[in-house]
């Protein structure tokens, strides 16, 4: 007899209603996401439209997330992150592992106050938009905040995370408890090694050469990325955008044979 | 509102067999106490028995502010 799996009691949230509201083609959250590209290709235009446009992660006009803390390398885009309509919003230029300890340990408290008075939990985001993050991931006095945040972030903390970086290889992020702990990869156009190493990791059922070429179709196009969204059954998985489905090759030629096989003589 | 003692003294007078206006025996040791004590009777009894209402404590936005202010004003000290 078949073993029936139920989800684990601790899986049963209160559900936040607001979330039926929300676009289908967006990912689910709380999710940690990363938006990769080359300077100038569009990782910050994507936050921002995620973050502000009817059919991101807003509901009748507002922001889904009840608190936003927003890290930014220089303050040329403040002005843009402001316009988020989220009324509990700070936006920080530098980085502090105490103080960002604090925060998450103060959120996690607050979040488990809420469960148990049978409420949903506030959606927290933070977004760290091209910060060195090999330096907020490395650990001082033997402890990483980000790292604390990035394996609970979803959990306990239901808090989304977002990282805009240039580069993927020789950072924070190829660190195996970070890399698999991002839920969401958003891969604009890199350099060659750099898309080759996302593709490698992240190919699934594709083959690396198939993904490449697929890949590199999707990018001829201006300011196009694709999505790898692990939150996502394996055959919707990979998108060109968040909603145009790449498949791959082997399966569709895997498919046609079978329509062969099986036509009527 | 904070508990006085002279609401503590009026509740253990009503709990007593010997003080409370309810038992033979308490009913005229009550009327001497409140003589002396010149408070008509009806004042006492809106005040007894009645719960203390619990302070409001910070509401879920109001927590989540003072998070966010926290962590800002802390991010500065560093600079």
């Amino acid at each position: 007899m078949e073993i029936p799996i139920h989800p684990i009691p601790s899986e049963n949230k209160p559900k936040d209603k607001r979330m039926a509201k929300l676009n289908k083609a967006l990912p689910r959250i709380p999710s940690n996401f990363l938006i990769a590209g080359r300077v100038g290709t569009g990782k910050s235009s994507c936050l921002y439209s995620l973050l502000t446009s009817k059919a991101g992660y807003i509901v009748n006009g507002k922001s889904i997330f009840d608190e936003m803390v927003i890290f930014v390398g220089n303050g040329e885009s403040d002005w843009a992150f402001e316009k988020i309509p989220c009324k509990n919003l700070v936006i920080l230029h530098e980085f502090d592992n105490d103080a960002i300890d604090n925060y998450i340990e103060d959120l996690r408290k607050h979040q488990l106050e809420r469960l148990e008075k049978k409420k949903a939990p506030l959606n927290a985001c933070i977004i760290f938009d091209d910060m060195a993050t090999a330096d907020l991931i490395k650990k001082k006095a033997g402890k990483s905040p980000l790292m604390s945040l990035l394996l609970t972030s979803r959990h306990e903390l239901n808090c989304t995370v977002f990282f805009l970086s240039q580069v993927v290889k020789s950072t924070g992020f190829q660190v195996p408890a970070v890399r698999n702990n991002i839920t969401t990869w958003v891969v604009y156009d890199m350099s060659k090694p750099e898309a080759e190493k996302i593709i490698e990791d992240h190919c699934n059922d594709f083959e690396i050469k198939d993904l490449t070429e697929q890949y590199e179709k999707c990018m001829a196009k201006p300011h196009n990325f694709i999505v790898i969204d692990y939150r996502r059954p394996l055959d919707s998985r990979i998108t060109e955008r968040f909603t145009k489905v790449l498949r791959p090759k082997h399966k569709l030629l895997e498919k046609s044979e079978d329509m062969i096989e099986h036509a009527p003589q | 509102m904070p508990r006085s003692n002279g609401r503590s003294g009026l509740e253990h007078m009503l709990n007593d067999p010997r003080t409370s206006p309810f038992t033979p025996e308490g009913a005229k040791a009550f009327r001497a106490v409140m003589d002396a004590a010149q408070m008509p009777v009806g004042e006492v009894f809106k005040h007894i028995g009645k719960s203390k209402k619990a302070p409001r404590g910070p509401t879920d936005k109001e927590k989540s502010e003072a998070r966010i202010e926290k962590l800002e004003k802390e991010t500065e000290n560093t600079k």
